[in-house]
């Protein structure tokens, strides 16, 4: 598909390099040891199906091999450098720990129809192996600050449909995982739409995924609609030691 | 969730229920002209009151506890697009609250937005479903009972309809129970049963079937024991091609259907001993007989497990009766048995039974014997192999098939696939029904569908998929269409003739790419 206009506009577009930190506060005891700056999300997300809205806010804070998540009552901190992911549960206290397993765009490792058929659990899961129609638009927004371009994306399987309303803004380079491009805005899609907006975000460091809209249909369930959009997107000094487990936490038993 | 409806109609012919006035009528301020509602829909919002009535007999001798039946919404949904919501905390957006119409103290509210001209006839029946519809103030979703109603079409040989008033309201505590086991018993997280049956499996489930008649059927308690000790080694002999995954999800499935259908007839069980008291009309409720004559009502499940004893293919259909019949000897056998579910000593009935039972080893290896006596388990396995091998024959064939793709999607509608053609010479594949020899032509509302005479399938319930194999591979899907098209797109009364069928439909979009073409039904009635 033709993607130079898009492209085009990508290229003008000013990068978070450009996005001031906060000025470092002074103190009588000499000057403050440097902190690295990591990058700080926060994306709202509105899910609706069955007549029923639920809006959820998501915060994240990013730094290299490392991220953490807040979700309502519910955090997730992973330490790629450790091989862990731990959730926390904040009112009970409590945290489970898991291997962690690297992020793969759209976490799908294996395309549909390559497994080999097992007649005692074959035409249960359906996965759409969808076929793409991308078309670019000419509308243009300012998210969290950033200049976006629109396009749109029709998705037909035999079996569902979806379209894709996508705000792409300028490539974040960072030291955080690449992956942090196509992940902060797609929380709640379809897999097959996360796994198809990973790719189109990422090929040729085209841009960030900084609002999605996804109008789905799957095979069975009720239609779904699902709007994300990054309301904050910046460069700060994280929390001290927000990337280790809290005190206090007392792990599951599982 | 889905009550099996069509396989209880199917034995539904044996009802013969005496005719009597109910004990006592209401005077009723009938409120259909107020409310500008079809009269049947009145006649079902009075068949909800009725179950309360109903449950406020029977509830706490069904299980103990169960008081909580009046504080779930229902969401009733007729063909014709009427949406009618019954005591929902906060209407979603398109809903009237109608001022004259209540259900007990509940409010009444409907959404005409898309209403369709086809006329409610009675008699309707419905299935169901728990579902969360809109959400509270606060944002919470609100679990709702969720009915489908449609017709229910066949009548007696003297022309009363099969489907009754009573079968309505025991779907509804049917349902009902469902949200109070989510809310009380119901262990973590097995999905449904999700396997399709080898012959090995496909045997001995037939023999766990025949096993639970045998002992609904004893009347001597040992004896009964003895034969659900042959159920539950029978489970054991028919899992050992099943995951761990898979048996949990079969076990949560009888708990889940199971105790939902036991609930049924259970509250019938209850109100033969009771003295309860009809309070519906003959104008209120045409079909309905106040439960004055049960035994027929409960002889229908123990037909129905017969029915599924034999079933073959689609195994998470026995979970209703199989579970039931568990549920309903262990209230028979083992007092307290819910006390064990709901107190967390086992996830499931079968589980139960077990602890209950105690098999050693060695007695297990005699009962294993004991099933070759007493069961004919060689003409099971033959007839089963006949029918796994037609599946699976059927399977290579239609996937074999190279060629142009045809997808016709009915989900719009809200029509499964298998519903429009008989049973007869298909086979079920996980959501995927096959139709080796093709089906005959069907006519549903104002939606025509030619004769197949190629193999073909239905996929995930709603969508026929046929491959073609006329065009030379990789060439464009031939087909033509005849019919006007509307500003959006659609085509309106429009005929589709490909290859291989003719579809004529009120209103439909077609989606046509290279050698795959697939036409969505947006309507089954013809519009103004």
């Amino acid at each position: 598909m033709p993607f130079a206009r898009t492209l085009m506009v990508a290229l003008t577009l000013c990068g978070l390099a450009n996005v001031p930190p906060p000025a470092a506060s002074s103190s009588d005891a000499g000057p403050p040891s440097p902190r690295a700056l990591d990058l700080h999300v926060v994306v709202e997300s509105e899910r609706t199906t069955m007549a029923a809205v639920r809006r959820t806010s998501i915060e994240y804070w990013l730094s290299s091999n490392k991220t953490w998540l807040r979700a309502g009552d519910r955090t997730t901190i992973v330490r790629n450098d450790l091989g862990v992911q731990w959730r926390l549960h904040r009112p009970s206290r409590s945290y489970s720990e898991d291997r962690v397993l690297p992020y793969t765009a759209g976490g799908r490792t294996v395309p549909p129809g390559s497994a080999p058929v097992n007649l005692h659990t074959e035409g249960f899961s359906y996965e759409p192996d969808f076929r793409w129609t991308v078309e670019e638009t000419d509308e243009r927004d300012f998210i969290a600050g950033r200049p976006c371009s629109l396009i749109v994306a029709v998705g037909r399987a035999d079996f569902a449909e979806t379209v894709l309303r996508i705000w792409l803004g300028p490539w974040i380079e960072d030291p955080t995982d690449p992956n942090v491009n196509t992940m902060i805005a797609n929380r709640g899609l379809s897999n097959s739409a996360i796994t198809f907006l990973a790719r189109t975000a990422a090929i040729g460091r085209r841009g960030a995924l900084m609002a999605v809209e996804e109008a789905y249909e799957p095979a069975i369930l009720a239609a779904v609609n699902v709007r994300t959009r990054v309301l904050t997107l910046e460069k700060a000094p994280a929390p001290p030691d927000i990337y280790d487990l809290p005190d206090g936490f007392t792990r599951e038993v599982r | 969730m889905h009550h099996n409806l069509r396989s209880l109609n199917g034995v539904a012919v044996a009802l013969l229920l005496a005719v009597a006035p109910p004990h006592r009528a209401l005077s009723v301020v009938e409120p259909a002209e107020e409310a500008d509602l079809p009269r049947v829909v009145i006649t079902e919002l009075k068949h909800l009151e009725e179950t309360y009535r109903v449950l406020d007999v029977a509830a706490d001798k069904v299980w103990p506890g169960w008081t909580d039946y009046r504080n779930v919404p229902f969401l009733f949904e007729y063909r014709n697009g009427l949406k009618v919501l019954v005591g929902h905390p906060n209407p979603p957006a398109g809903y009237e609250l109608l001022a004259d119409v209540r259900v007990e103290n509940k409010s009444v509210a409907v959404d005409r937005r898309n209403l369709l001209r086809l006329e409610l006839e009675a008699p309707l029946r419905a299935t169901g479903g728990i579902i969360r519809y809109g959400a509270t103030d606060e944002g919470d979703p609100v679990e709702t009972v969720h009915m489908r109603f449609s017709a229910a079409g066949t009548r007696n040989s003297d022309g009363r309809p099969v489907w009754r008033a009573e079968h309505q309201i025991l779907t509804f505590v049917h349902e009902l129970f469902h949200t109070f086991q989510n809310a009380h018993f119901i262990p973590f997280a097995f999905g449904n049963l999700h396997y399709n049956p080898d012959v090995h499996y496909a045997t001995y489930s037939e023999i766990e079937g025949q096993a639970l008649l045998a002992a609904w059927q004893e009347r001597d308690q040992r004896k009964a024991v003895e034969r659900l000790e042959d159920f539950i080694v029978a489970r054991d002999l028919k899992r050992r091609s099943m995951t761990a995954q898979q048996r949990g999800e079969e076990s949560a499935d009888d708990l889940r259907e199971g105790t939902a259908n036991y609930a049924m007839v259970r509250t019938l069980e209850v109100l033969r001993e009771s003295d309860f008291t009809a309070r519906l009309s003959p104008m209120e409720a045409p079909s309905y007989n106040g439960f004055r004559n049960v035994g027929p009502l409960i002889d229908q499940h123990v037909q129905q497990l017969r029915l599924v004893s034999g079933q073959i293919d689609d195994p998470k259909a026995k979970c209703y009766e199989y579970g039931a019949f568990q549920a309903l000897l262990s209230q028979r056998l083992f007092p307290g048995w819910q006390r064990s579910l709901a107190g967390g000593e086992s996830d499931f009935i079968d589980q139960e039974i077990r602890r209950r039972l105690a098999l050693e080893p060695s007695k297990q290896a005699a009962i294993e014997r004991r099933l070759g006596r007493l069961y004919p388990i060689d003409s099971i396995r033959a007839k089963t192999a006949r029918v796994i091998g037609g599946r699976d024959a059927a399977f290579r064939d239609i996937r074999a098939r190279k060629g142009e793709v045809y997808i016709v999607d009915f989900k719009t509608v809200g029509v499964s696939v298998e519903s429009l053609f008989p049973l007869r010479d298909s086979y079920r594949l996980g959501w995927h029904r096959l139709y080796p020899k093709g089906t005959p032509g069907v006519t549903l509302d104002d939606i025509n569908l030619s004769r197949i005479d190629v193999p073909f399938e239905a996929g995930q319930l709603y969508y026929l998929r046929l491959v073609g194999t006329a065009a030379p591979h990789g060439a464009p899907a031939a087909f033509s269409v005849n019919g006007a098209m509307a500003a959006d797109g659609s085509y309106v009364n429009a005929t589709v003739t490909t290859p291989h069928f003719t579809l004529r439909a009120p209103r439909m979009r077609i989606d046509a790419e290279g050698d795959r073409v697939k036409i969505k039904v947006l309507s089954r009635v013809k519009e103004d």
